[in-house]
């Protein structure tokens, strides 16, 4: 794009003269390598997002952007906690869609005589695919206390170490969480469907770290990293049909009344409020809630695989080692405080595939991590494996506290699938001794390692910027998928 | 007449429907059945209830939004597909009403294998267009 002004190595910008109406510039952090696989539809987005009343600094899209509904997948924004505005657009449809990273003690040589059946333990444990249910029935008043407390719920209920909840980000919970801002409609989505992965890009995966990928010895020891083959456990999911019921509930409410607060919106996925309207207000709520389901989400998975794990290997989880390194939301809005142009101020922060990226010394970590930094867990595909990031003071002071979230999808579904069948790919990774369980053969190739970005030149990008610094590596041995 | 085509010209990481019909109330019917092939592929079997359906909005696009999902919820709280559909559209002159009504048949998780949870319908370049009485609109679902 010829408007596009290079800042520095990693580093473009859009000034605001290129599209009439925008209040800040956009910022692309990339590479080389990446910058020239940037869509233009990822720069008319991003641009359209810098025209949002209330916008502060940058609009910005993090190394993995793509094409996305309103902003971009890979976008960050913050707004004026006064002044600025609330977009479904911003966060996305799946509502506090994150990721979660489980250590063990356990080496690699220990868990594949029995991976295949802990493989078995974990598909039967934790439902996964279009359809299924949560192993966990809850009646109204349960799922309610659910929606309001978050992880504390799990805590109360037998789901949850104290540790567990320490070492999810907010401690698995948003303030401000409303059951009154739901529909029913979002409510029965959600009711049955806590403890599913869902499908999709979702998935729960053994992995371990190769020899040669731990990239800071110190950093990875805080985080319970301590040596090449040592096994951990990632899962990739998010609010389930709870977070994507409140989206369209609000995109519908918003656009209806999008006249009346004088927003001349470029796209209807764009659709905003005022953060202090009545229907910012009830958004922010509703929003909180689905967070709050998330994170419950994927907190009752790790009670399934705590279980799986400690029937298939007759020891308790506490024995085998696992423990939640950290949880980290990826789509996701939330209130923060910044320095604007030396002046103190509260943003809302929204990240739309993009991650939380505190350095060390900020209050809002487990105070175990504050002499380094959180830890940022980093999506792949089911070849490539999961990456662990740690966040930068550079990242707060220029960008929000942001970072990358995933790898970026390049190639589409009906492409992926022409290229490789889905029981040709499950025989290729066996033979790559990693272990796929889906519960749908032909789906399996739409999610081919092929059709994602490299997650290693995005971790290059990444680090390369300073937004977060690249700590260890994963590779897959056993895959759920949805 | 009525038709869906499945696309994913417009974004790589989700899947659409292409919508060709001779009416508007056609032109929705394409996109329920473009959607439940998009879950679940197709499928021979005949419906087992019936459900009535009322929906308003202000403009057509919204309407197709909210029919769809509407249907979407349906499927993800008691997995009914549809199977079969009845749909009037009318102008009350406040409000676009649409009032459908759908044979369903009910998903069986154990026995069927379904193929894209769709989360939401999206707005993506969502535009209802008429030419010589032939509708035509692409929807774009979020997976």
């Amino acid at each position: 794009m010829k408007q596009m002004i290079k800042i520095s190595d990693n580093i473009w910008e859009i000034p605001t003269s290129v599209k009439s109406g925008m209040r800040v510039p956009a910022r692309i952090l990339s590479s080389e390598k990446l910058i020239g696989g940037i869509d233009n539809g990822v720069i008319d987005q991003i641009t359209n997002v810098a025209c949002l009343p209330g916008i502060q600094k940058y609009a910005l899209c993090m190394p993995d952007a793509h094409l996305g509904y309103g902003f971009p997948i890979g976008g960050v924004a913050a707004f004026d906690a006064q002044e600025g505005i609330i977009s479904p657009g911003g966060i996305g449809f799946d509502i506090n869609c994150g990721m979660r990273l489980i250590s063990t003690n356990m080496t690699v040589e220990e868990v594949k005589p029995k991976l295949a059946e802990v493989i078995e333990e974990l598909f039967n444990s934790v439902p996964s695919g279009v359809g299924t249910k949560g192993k966990i029935k809850l009646k109204t008043p349960d799922f309610n206390k659910l929606i309001a407390e978050g992880s504390k719920w799990c805590l109360d209920n037998g789901m949850a170490t104290d540790d567990d909840v320490e070492h999810t980000e907010t401690k698995g919970y948003i303030e401000g969480a409303d059951i009154r801002a739901i529909s029913g409609k979002a409510f029965n989505r959600g009711l049955n469907q806590i403890g599913t992965l869902g499908s999709g890009n979702h998935y729960l995966e053994i992995e371990y770290v190769r020899k040669g990928d731990i990239y800071n010895e110190s950093v990875a020891r805080t985080f319970g990293i301590t040596s090449p083959q040592q096994i951990v456990i990632a899962i990739h999911c998010g609010s389930r049909g709870f977070g994507h019921q409140v989206a369209t509930d609000y995109l519908r409410i918003f656009n209806q009344n999008s006249s009346k607060y004088g927003l001349n919106l470029k796209d209807r996925e764009l659709a905003a409020a005022p953060i202090t309207s009545a229907d910012g207000e009830a958004y922010y709520a509703a929003m909180a809630c689905a967070a709050n389901v998330a994170f419950v989400n994927r907190q009752v998975i790790t009670h399934f695989v705590k279980k799986s794990f400690e029937k298939v290997f007759n020891k308790t989880s506490e024995a085998l080692g696992l423990k939640t390194i950290y949880d980290v939301a990826h789509n996701i809005a939330r209130f923060e405080d910044y320095i604007i142009d030396g002046v103190p101020k509260r943003l809302l922060v929204h990240r739309k595939g993009a991650t939380r990226s505190f350095g060390p010394n900020n209050a809002d970590i487990p105070e175990v991590f504050r002499t380094v930094g959180q830890p940022v867990i980093v999506g792949g595909s089911m070849e490539s494996g999961s990456a662990l990031f740690v966040g930068t003071a550079y990242a707060e002071s220029e960008y929000f506290g942001s970072t990358l979230h995933g790898s970026g999808r390049v190639m589409s579904r009906t492409k992926a699938k022409k290229l490789i069948r889905g029981d040709e790919l499950q025989n290729n990774l066996k033979k790559q001794g990693i272990l796929i369980r889906t519960g749908h053969i032909r789906g399996l190739a739409e999610e081919a390692g092929f059709a994602y970005k490299s997650i290693d030149d995005v971790s290059q990008a990444v680090d390369a910027i300073g937004i977060s610094h690249l700590v260890a590596r994963f590779v897959p041995l056993g895959n759920i998928k949805g | 007449m009525r038709k869906y085509e499945i696309t994913d010209k417009h974004t790589c990481s989700d899947i659409g429907v292409e919508l060709v019909a001779d009416s508007l109330e056609e032109l929705y019917i394409a996109g329920a059945e473009g959607l439940f092939f998009v879950i679940c592929g197709s499928s021979t079997n005949a419906g087992t209830k019936r459900l009535k359906i009322t929906l308003e909005s202000d403009d057509h696009e919204q309407l197709l939004i909210d029919w769809l999902s509407e249907l979407i919820y349906y499927f993800d709280t008691n997995g009914y597909v549809g199977t079969d559909y009845s749909l009037r559209i009318t102008n009350t002159g406040r409000h676009l009403q649409l009032e459908a009504d759908i044979d369903v048949r009910e998903f069986n998780v154990e026995n069927e294998t379904a193929a894209h949870e769709i989360k939401a319908v999206t707005y993506y370049k969502l535009a209802i267009e008429e030419l010589n009485g032939q509708f035509t609109c692409h929807v774009v679902f979020d997976l």
